[in-house]
């Protein structure tokens, strides 16, 4: 089936646009994920400064945009950065090794009391 | 005589300033001891705030950056802290840290030519002849790179094995040594600490070039510890944190390369 010319870049632009879109509610959710749990995602400065990169370099004329490359290149880059820190994190935490015990808890093992406890 | 103790911040800051953050060298990680962080600046330099403080450098100098969506990643690592703040984990910061205090002295000729002692053993250059299924696989991930990489600087690399480094001829490392160098300072750092962490030149500069993602350099990089997890089976506390690890590593390193050389221009149509 011959597809004219004029909607080939419709369907070439169409497969880098839904990974854009993907890319970028991928940064959504992990800068959801990160914030405190009382504060908007909408409000802070890193949301703004992404939706405004991606209006910036949504639409062109030309057929190669290089500027729409690097803007989802760094994009997925980001994403990946924010998504794999979190995962180590998490990983980390889950297996990491409590540490020593601690001083107090060593004494109330054994039903001690440190000097500066009160009687 | 009081007893030994451990010096902290201030003690070794040569300035004192009323916005100095105190920095512990104990090994109890610090709390979260901030609530807000901001990105405060002009068009070249950008700072940190957590709360009102100004972030600073190991070195006590100030904290500033020349790109205002570092400075905003580098907030965002901040803000990310939920308890205790793990510097180790915050591959950004780090990275700035280093290039502003520049603790050890480094000119950019010394940052490259660390990052081209990698050449000698890069990952896509060395392959394992154990078993042929194993050699097909190398060739069929690692050949495209390695292709791609002799067509943009124009010289012959071919793989090697065994215990001698691979064999660069001084022509190809000058043209390296050429590219890395059109780099800026900071730039050049990024590029040594994701060649650090994928241990191959050639994945670092083909993920800067925009020709491989950054999952997939990684992913290139290991390609011995997946094919033996693929028939072993994986260990999540190993090798799952190993592939965090240098995921997160490498991914920072990108971003500090692309925040440190791009440059937008918007030219817009005059609307008719």
């Amino acid at each position: 089936m011959k597809i004219p010319s004029k909607e080939w870049r419709l369907y070439l632009d169409m497969a880098s646009t839904i990974k854009k879109m993907h890319t970028l509610r991928s940064l959504v959710r992990e800068l959801r994920r990160s914030l405190p749990k009382h504060e908007r995602v909408q409000h802070s400065p890193t949301y703004s400064y992404i939706m405004n990169q991606y209006r910036q370099n949504a639409v062109t004329d030309e057929l190669y945009c290089r500027e729409q490359e690097e803007m989802a290149h760094l994009a997925q880059t980001c994403a990946t950065y924010l998504e794999s820190s979190r995962r180590y994190i998490e990983l980390h935490s889950e297996f990491h090794g409590r540490g020593e015990r601690t001083v107090k808890e060593t004494a109330d093992m054994v039903g001690f009391k440190l000097p500066n406890d009160p009687k | 005589m009081g007893g030994l103790r451990w010096a902290f911040g201030p003690q070794l800051l040569r300035q004192t300033s009323a916005s100095v953050v105190p920095r512990r060298f104990l090994p109890e990680p610090r709390k979260r001891f901030y609530r807000n962080v901001t990105v405060a600046g002009t068009s070249d330099t950008y700072e940190v705030n957590l709360d009102h403080r100004k972030l600073k450098t190991p070195l006590g100098n100030i904290f500033n950056v020349p790109n205002y969506g570092l400075a905003l990643a580098i907030a965002h690592e901040w803000v990310a802290v939920k308890e205790k703040i793990h510097p180790s984990f915050m591959h950004l910061t780090g990275l700035a840290n280093t290039v502003i205090d520049n603790p050890s002295y480094q000119t950019k000729w010394d940052v490259i030519n660390k990052t081209l002692d990698y050449m000698d053993t890069d990952t896509v250059l060395f392959r394992d002849d154990r078993s042929d299924e194993f050699i097909q696989l190398q060739a069929k991930e690692w050949d495209p790179v390695l292709d791609w990489f002799n067509t943009k600087f124009e010289v012959n690399l071919k793989p090697c094995g065994g215990l001698l480094g691979a064999n660069i001829p001084p022509p190809a490392r000058e043209a390296i040594r050429r590219y890395l160098l059109s780099y800026n300072m900071w730039a050049a750092n990024g590029f040594l600490y994701g060649v650090e962490a994928v241990k191959s030149v050639i994945l670092t500069i083909a993920a800067a070039e925009r020709k491989i993602s950054a999952e997939r350099a990684v992913t290139l990089s290991r390609l011995e510890t997946n094919y033996q997890t693929s028939h072993w089976g994986a260990v999540e506390w190993a090798h799952d944190l190993e592939k965090y690890d240098l995921e997160s590593r490498f991914s920072a390193a990108l971003l500090f390369i692309h925040f440190n050389t791009w440059q937008t221009t918007v030219k817009q149509k005059a609307k008719q």
